[in-house]
């Protein structure tokens, strides 16, 4: 890995953006293969979400932090040993199927090109608007594990826990094991649906180890819940976030039993969504997945999106988790080094089947996953109260008066009353507004225009701007 | 009501349904004429609904200035005309010297004005510059206002054209395109993307950045060529232009001021663009340009964000005004386009010319400067 330097080039062979376990893994992959790569993290360090400050964390914080979050120091360490150009602290905030990415870094913005770009910008958390969101002391399970992982911050005062999905148990899990005082959990996925879970079922026992770790995980948590007495609630609904300037108090309905908490701090997850802020950007193409009720990159199976310049790696592409990004990451990788023709179609066969059994064995349980934790049908139930575009104050009320009038499009509605117009850009908007439109109109979502992203994806400073490095290209 | 097996005949078909579109179907309905408009996307999807917003008078080429002002006067009465403010509001545009030379520039536009009988453009001393937007850099030396200038919401004006045609009773077909158009020995036939077939006497070619290729299909063709303007806007930087929009004499930069103290950046930055593929690229770095000039002339500024950038298909001419009128080769088709990135604020003005000249009317302003076969004689 060389660090950033002054003067750095214009041109590579490829360019990866992110460097969590698929950008990682492929950006070691293609320097591997002799081609001339630069990655772009908007990370401090490698690792990504998943594998954050794996590099820094001290050998008792990697204990807490499980054996899942170990296995990202192999990947780290051959990423940190390949031969290419590093660049944290990289915001990237346009990129195009020409080729060209421009991005900011130390107070400045540049413009560097390659023909081939690979956009493993991971998952994030599903923002789902409920009353009191928007208050101080509410934040995301993430937010929360970020804390801890960068900088070993626990929190001191009781905080409460509130979702569904693997994630949130994980971090349920470190906060137990990091001793922070829980309230609560309030465990908000239906039991319903176990049930259209349980077809898939079969296919995913022949991953027995993955599906026991998940069980384990889960069974853990209650476990150690139990022994510090924190209660754990299932079938938890109508979550509400009180408080006059910041979080105070949070109410919710569990079975047939009216719950309320006095805590300063809620966390929440529904669920974890591929990042695809860049993808809709660049033009990529999507398609609406049903089950998971989110927009993917409608991907070829190595990874390429409808511009034969632009791949998409990791959960970027649709949420499989840590392992798996891994493995895409290395498939796209050898597929641009074979067309690049660094390897010949036979060395290509050769080194990219191996990785494609422990891919395609990594994908069995998926399905019951997916189904098991599909976000649950009242999800986008909202109140007109309740504020959906957090940036620019909009309503879930006020967006479906405009449905009502006859608009079905995200970007007419943005420009009418700035929902999805603030810094956020509707990253935390867009599956709201999608979902009235929906509501509004009877239309299915996979009907209704996405919402398009304009650059840049996240704001840039005048400064920065004006500072860009607009030279040219090298001569060569 | 049945349904139309054969070729369906209107009296007047408009191709386009940006803000010239409509505008020129709502008048034509208003007098009773049957209009549909083909819209290959949505009203507005373009230039009309994606523009910068500036509603201005100011620095307009000389042929086209009594346009502008009568326009003017019909954006203050849209709520009664098109059901909607169209999010109108005054912001004085005051367009910067400086240094002396530009200075001089201003001078000679106002005397030019003057003698032209025009008198909303007035010079303005380095006291008024300051006093009108005081965040301004120490160099600037004076300057020409026009304060009658505003901006307005291009969506929600799209928005209402649009929706004013239809209550008027004008079809519009969006999603459709037309693949053929042909003139008959009665007019002209039309047939859209779905090969349906329509018929008139009267054809409107408000084709924006496609007006080029539309006209030649009919076999007059235009010299319109697509443009990307290219616009930023800032995050609030509220009390930074305290509600004068600028402009510069010497460089390229428009600032406009909006109410919620976002700035909307312009001023003839554009973008790479694929006509055919409807493909825009967006150049970050025509941006960087604007950021520089920015922070020179507010520099206040430089701590303020660049929260988007945005483009949109425009047609243009090499003489930067528009073609308004009946093709003199293709007797009953009518040319709206051409506005070159400031045709906005025209469109109240230019609806009404447009249907009475469609309607054999004498038009309540001379046309002369925007015949389509004003580019011949040159060429």
């Amino acid at each position: 890995m060389r660090a950033w330097k002054k003067i750095m080039k214009n041109n590579y062979d490829a360019v990866v953006i992110g460097a969590g376990p698929a950008g990682m893994a492929c950006g070691s992959e293609l320097a591997d293969k002799g081609l001339d790569v630069a990655v772009l993290d908007e990370q401090a360090g490698p690792g990504g979400q998943i594998y954050r400050n794996i590099t820094g964390s001290s050998s008792a914080q990697r204990q807490i932090l499980g054996e899942d979050y170990r296995e990202g120091l192999d990947l780290t360490q051959k990423f940190e040993n390949a031969s290419l150009d590093y660049l944290p602290q990289s915001r990237v905030w346009q990129a195009a199927d020409n080729g060209d990415v421009c991005f900011s870094r130390a107070g400045s913005s540049r413009k560097i090109n390659a023909p081939n770009l690979v956009l493993c910008t991971g998952a994030m958390e599903r923002p789902v608007p409920f009353p009191g969101w928007t208050l101080p002391g509410v934040m995301t399970c993430g937010g929360m594990s970020n804390l801890y992982k960068d900088s070993g911050l626990v929190p001191s005062k009781p905080v409460l826990i509130a979702g569904s999905g693997p994630f949130l148990w994980l971090v349920a899990e470190h906060l137990l094991a990091l001793d922070a005082p829980i309230t609560a959990i309030l465990d908000t996925a239906p039991m319903k649906q176990v049930i259209p879970a349980m077809k898939h079922v079969a296919g995913a026992v022949k991953r027995i180890d993955f599906m026991m770790k998940g069980v384990k995980l889960i069974s853990d948590v209650y476990l150690t819940a139990r022994k510090k007495k924190v209660p754990v609630y299932r079938n938890v609904r109508d979550l509400r976030a009180l408080g006059q300037k910041k979080l105070d108090q949070v109410n919710a309905v569990s079975g047939s039993k009216q719950l309320s908490f006095q805590v300063e701090t809620l966390l929440v997850s529904e669920g974890i969504i591929p990042n695809t802020s860049l993808f809709r950007q660049v033009g990529c193409r999507h398609q609406w997945d049903p089950i998971q009720r989110y927009y993917h990159p409608a991907l070829l199976k190595e990874g390429q999106t409808n511009f034969s310049s632009v791949y998409v790696a990791g959960d970027g592409g649709f949420v499989h988790g840590a392992k798996a990004a891994e493995y895409k990451g290395r498939i796209t990788a050898l597929h641009i080094a074979k067309e690049m023709r660094r390897l010949s179609k036979a060395e290509y066969r050769q080194q990219v089947g191996p990785v494609w059994k422990m891919l395609t064995r990594d994908l069995v349980p998926r399905p019951f996953i997916d189904a098991m934790y599909a976000p649950r049908k009242d999800l986008f139930s909202l109140e007109d109260k309740t504020i959906i575009c957090r940036c620019e104050g909009i309503t879930a009320g006020r967006v479906r008066e405009l449905v009502r009038d006859g608009l079905r499009d995200h970007n007419e509605i943005k420009a009418i009353i700035r929902c999805g117009m603030g810094p956020c850009q509707g990253r935390m908007c867009s599956a709201a507004v999608l979902e009235l439109i929906s509501e509004g109109s009877g239309l299915d979502p996979a009907e209704i225009r996405q919402h398009r992203l304009r650059p840049p994806i996240k704001p840039v400073s005048l400064q920065e701007l004006a500072n860009a490095d607009l030279g040219g290209y090298d001569e060569n | 009501m049945r349904i139309w097996e054969g070729t369906m005949k209107i009296d007047v078909l408009i191709v386009g349904g940006g803000i010239m579109g409509c505008a020129t179907a709502i008048e034509l309905a208003r007098k009773g004429k049957s209009v549909t408009i083909f819209e290959k996307d949505i009203p507005g999807r373009h230039a009309s609904g994606n523009n910068s917003g500036g509603v201005r008078a100011q620095g307009r080429d000389l042929r086209e200035i009594a346009f502008a002002l009568e326009s003017r006067r019909m954006w203050d009465h849209h709520r009664k005309t098109v059901g909607s403010d169209c999010g109108f509001f005054v912001s004085p545009r005051l367009r910067l010297a400086e240094s002396d030379a530009e200075m001089e520039v201003l001078v000679k536009r106002q005397k030019t004005l003057n003698g032209l009988g025009y008198d909303h453009e007035v010079l303005v001393d380095r006291e008024e510059v300051f006093r009108l937007s005081p965040n301004v850099a120490e160099h600037v030396v004076g300057g020409l206002a026009c304060y009658s200038d505003g901006l307005a919401n291009p969506m929600i004006t799209s928005k209402a054209y649009a929706a004013t045609a239809q209550r008027e009773g004008v079809q519009i077909l969006s999603g459709t395109r037309v693949v053929e158009a042909k003139t008959t020995a009665s007019g002209f036939k039309v047939r859209t993307g779905s090969g349906k077939e329509y018929e008139s006497e009267v054809l409107v070619n408000s084709t924006g950045a496609w007006a080029g290729r539309f006209s030649e299909m009919l076999g007059d063709p235009l010299p319109v060529f697509a443009t990307a303007p290219t616009m930023m806007v800032t995050d609030r930087v509220p009390g930074m232009m305290k509600g004068t929009s600028l402009g510069l004499t010497g460089r390229l930069l428009g600032l406009m001021a909006y109410q919620n103290g976002t700035i909307v950046v312009g001023g003839g930055y554009r973008s790479p663009l694929d006509l055919e593929k409807e493909k825009i690229w967006v150049d970050p770095m025509e941006m960087a340009k604007a950021a520089r000039i920015m922070i020179e002339i507010l520099p206040g500024l430089k701590d303020a964000q660049m929260m988007r950038c945005w483009t949109a298909f425009e047609g243009s001419l090499r003489d930067k005004v528009p073609v308004v009128g009946e093709s003199k080769k293709v007797p009953g088709l009518f040319h709206v386009c051409g506005f070159s990135a400031h045709g906005f604020q025209l469109a109240p003005v230019t609806g009404r010319l447009m249907s009475q000249i469609i309607l054999g009317q004498k038009p309540d302003l001379p046309l002369d400067d925007f015949r389509a076969d004003r580019f011949e004689a040159s060429e």
